[in-house]
């Protein structure tokens, strides 16, 4: 490849400027390094703004003038119907069977219209409404339901059954497990996926949550020895013979099971050449990007995919987070977002990237500028927005560049509902609530997240110390320390157990420590969850739990699925 | 245009008043040609891009929320748009895409500010073949070999003589900006 002079670069800029072709790479290459070119092509490109807004204007009256000849034949369709695709004003003699395919379109939908919330009409699939657990109705009923009794994916609507005690080793549960052969398993074999190993770990006692807690780690029996492979992998065949149950179904009356098996899948070992993986894969990529929870998870497994090769999609996800975040920066269910869909995915069979990072993962060649475009609701949840923080920072390590403002709003958000003196969280910023686990292990990896992406140390961040010293003093891998929000009773319940375990999991390897004060807490959370695996491979929590996303949440902490963050070299103090 | 009225404008079109549309459309028409020119870099097809744009969103108005940014989502669907037509031209990428997108965050008029008017007053100025490059170019839309056989001159010498032209606009509004800021 030729180095252009900046003359030789200013040349091509002025013919590409005038619509001719240049060398595509010494053009680029030249812009991305040479920063007074950079601001020459600025200037250029503002003239040229200049001149064609001003022929425009010109032309003004002829513009409109086809504009209007274009509308003419069209008719707007209803909020609700499939959202039309992109398609040429020419020719135009299409137009009859366009409009009679529009028309069935319409019919179709409003077979399955109902009236929403907010008075608007959403179009529900038969087969996307499934009852939740609980016999509660896929939907919610209204916005204030969606704001405030559902905080967690895996939550059962059903009222809580009281906290029964775990069960002791060698009792009824695990007398009934089913002997069944085990394969001696190398923690250190590459997984089928080729992401990284499990390291090596001692072999793990089954013992129950409350037994490993009450017990420092090397004082526990081994009882009957397991591995955490073989755990994982029989979670891994659990998951997958749920497979068919879990089309279409609902995880949580916003949530869907698909994006967060994925994930699992991918860290739990699955080839992705699987055609089961590609049956979810494919199923997740045709949905619209509809809820933060589920789009977040999408940029998290696009990007571990291939970060190059799917930057379209995860642009469209940065885009409905972007479009998502509340006025008071956090996030709540989400909505649709339109300026989400007018981003080009890149398909659905993008080319795989061809270079590879230093990190080992697709090198990213191409930064892409997103904004917000539009206000999002007032205000919305610690649970939503710990997983759009994961999302977002999917997003960053895509290339997709975040607005900063975006990032100091979460960040100021978190940062200002953190409950002192206790240091925790709750779900949501309500007068006189407590702050406990989950919340509290969400709010540490959010913060060490947007200190990662703002440049800004996390070993230096208050909150997030606060954060972490309230989840050292309350450890536990026996039970979701502190009174959950929405928990009939008391405090240190069952009640996302699983779910606040993932949560620990990321809050530590995010800021990058293998304890928690003196908390070993993989050593201790493993142990606690080899100790509760089910003899169909699942986990289940004993409150509101859901055997899907429980043992989603398990796979993922046993494989430690969170990728640690790059330390900031300067120091920056906040 | 103020945001309200603009607001109402869509309301209405939403309720199926095709002509509010349009009023809500015309002030975004320069920057919409604008930048599906400079992302599609083809007067013509820029044009076309413009018409598919205001078709789309025409079609999916009620997708839209009253709040939302009108002029960011037809910047958006415009986007799309000009780099099929982009495509279809056999042509890559823009190779400054990014700072494309920089220079139209904004989709508010370049043309009015110290700098927009600076910019006008320095194009009012030119003179000669600089002036018929630019009217020839911008104004009128030729493509360069066009132009050249209408100016009696070869290619390379139109693209030097744009580039010169450019050169000299900046010049003249770094300038003026300095006299007025003085």
């Amino acid at each position: 490849m030729a180095f252009l002079s900046c003359d030789e670069f200013r040349a091509l800029l002025a013919d590409e400027v005038a619509g001719l072709e240049v060398p595509e790479r010494e053009t680029r290459s030249h812009l991305a390094a040479c920063a007074s070119c950079q601001a020459h092509a600025g200037e250029i490109l503002w003239q040229d703004r200049v001149l064609a807004e001003l022929s425009a204007r010109a032309r003004a009256d002829r513009l409109m003038a086809a504009v209007r000849e274009a509308i003419l034949s069209t008719k707007p369709v209803a909020f609700g119907e499939p959202a039309p695709r992109a398609r040429p004003t020419r020719p135009r003699w299409g137009a009859a069977a366009a409009a009679a395919a529009l028309l069935l379109a319409a019919l179709g939908a409003l077979l399955f219209w109902r009236p929403s919330e907010r008075g608007e009409v959403v179009v529900h699939p038969p087969a996307q409404i499934a009852p939740s657990r609980g016999g509660a109705a896929a939907h919610p009923s209204s916005p204030e339901e969606r704001q405030v009794s559902a905080p967690e994916p895996s939550i059962s609507t059903a009222k809580a059954a009281d906290r029964e005690p775990p069960p002791t080793p060698g009792g009824a549960e695990v007398a009934k497990r089913p002997e069944r052969p085990r394969a001696e398993a190398d923690p250190n074999a590459p997984t089928a996926s080729g992401s990284s190993p499990v390291p090596p770990r001692a072999p793990l006692s089954a013992r129950t949550p409350a037994e490993v807690e009450a017990k420092p780690a090397k004082d526990i029996e081994l009882a009957r020895t397991r591995t955490v492979d073989e755990a994982v992998r029989e979670g891994m065949a659990y998951l997958r013979g749920r497979s068919a149950a879990i089309e279409g179904a609902r995880l949580h009356h916003e949530l869907r099971y698909d994006e967060l098996v994925l994930w699992t899948w991918l860290h739990g070992g699955m080839a992705q050449a699987d055609p089961e993986f590609q049956k979810v894969l494919g199923r997740m990529l045709d949905r619209r990007l509809e809820r933060t929870y589920a789009v977040a998870l999408q940029a998290m497994v696009l990007e571990e995919l291939d970060r190059v090769a799917w930057q379209g999609r995860i642009q469209q996800c940065a885009q409905f987070l972007l479009d998502n975040q509340c006025r008071n920066g956090q996030w709540g269910y989400g909505d649709p977002s339109i300026f989400a869909e007018e981003v080009p995915s890149g398909g659905k069979r993008p080319a795989p990237a061809k270079e590879l990072g230093p990190d080992g993962k697709p090198r990213v060649v191409r930064r892409v500028v997103v904004k917000k475009m539009r206000p999002g609701r007032e205000s919305g949840d610690h649970s939503n927005s710990m997983y759009a923080a994961l999302g977002l920072r999917a997003c960053h390590d895509a290339g997709i560049v975040l607005p900063k403002d975006a990032v100091l709003l979460a960040q100021k958000a978190w940062r200002e509902a953190q409950i002192r003196p206790e240091g925790g969280w709750c779900y949501g910023k309500h007068e006189g609530h407590r702050a406990y686990g989950s919340m509290t292990a969400g709010g540490v990896g959010s913060l060490v997240i947007y200190d990662y992406i703002a440049g800004e140390d996390r070993k230096r961040d208050r909150e997030v110390q606060a954060g972490l010293e309230w989840l050292e003093n309350k450890f536990s891998v026996a039970y979701n320390p502190g009174p959950v929000e929405h928990a009939s009773r008391g405090e240190n319940g069952m009640q996302h157990y699983f779910y606040y375990l993932y949560a620990l999991e990321r809050a530590a390897i995010l800021y990058g420590t293998a304890t928690i004060g003196r908390h070993d807490w993989y050593q201790k959370g493993s142990e606690a969850l080899l100790g509760c695996q089910r003899p169909d491979g699942s986990w289940l929590s004993k409150e509101g739990g859901n055997e899907v996303s429980d043992t989603c949440f398990a796979v993922l902490f046993l494989r430690r699925a969170t990728r640690a963050l790059p330390d900031v070299p300067t120091g920056q103090r906040r | 245009m103020g945001q309200h009225s603009e607001t109402r404008l869509i309301a209405a079109a939403q309720g199926g008043d095709a002509p509010a549309f349009e009023k809500a459309l015309r002030p975004h028409l320069p920057m919409l040609f604008a930048y599906s020119r400079a992302i599609c870099g083809d007067f013509h097809a820029a044009e076309d891009v413009v018409q598919e744009t205001c078709q789309i969103a025409y079609r999916k108005l009620n997708y839209l929320i009253p709040e939302a940014d009108f002029a960011g989502w037809l910047k958006a669907i415009a986007r799309r748009q000009a780099l099929a037509a982009r495509r279809k031209l056999n042509r890559a990428a823009p190779v400054a895409e990014e700072l494309i997108e920089q220079v139209y965050q904004d989709p508010s008029s370049a043309t009015d500010g110290v700098k927009g008017e600076a910019l006008q007053e320095c194009i009012d100025q030119l003179e000669g073949r600089a002036a018929q490059a630019v009217r020839g170019h911008y104004f009128e839309g030729l493509k360069v070999a066009d132009l050249a056989g209408r100016m009696e001159t070869t290619p390379v010498a139109l693209r030097q003589l744009l580039h010169r032209v450019r050169v000299l606009l900046l010049d003249c509004v770094r300038r003026r900006i300095g006299v007025e800021g003085a």
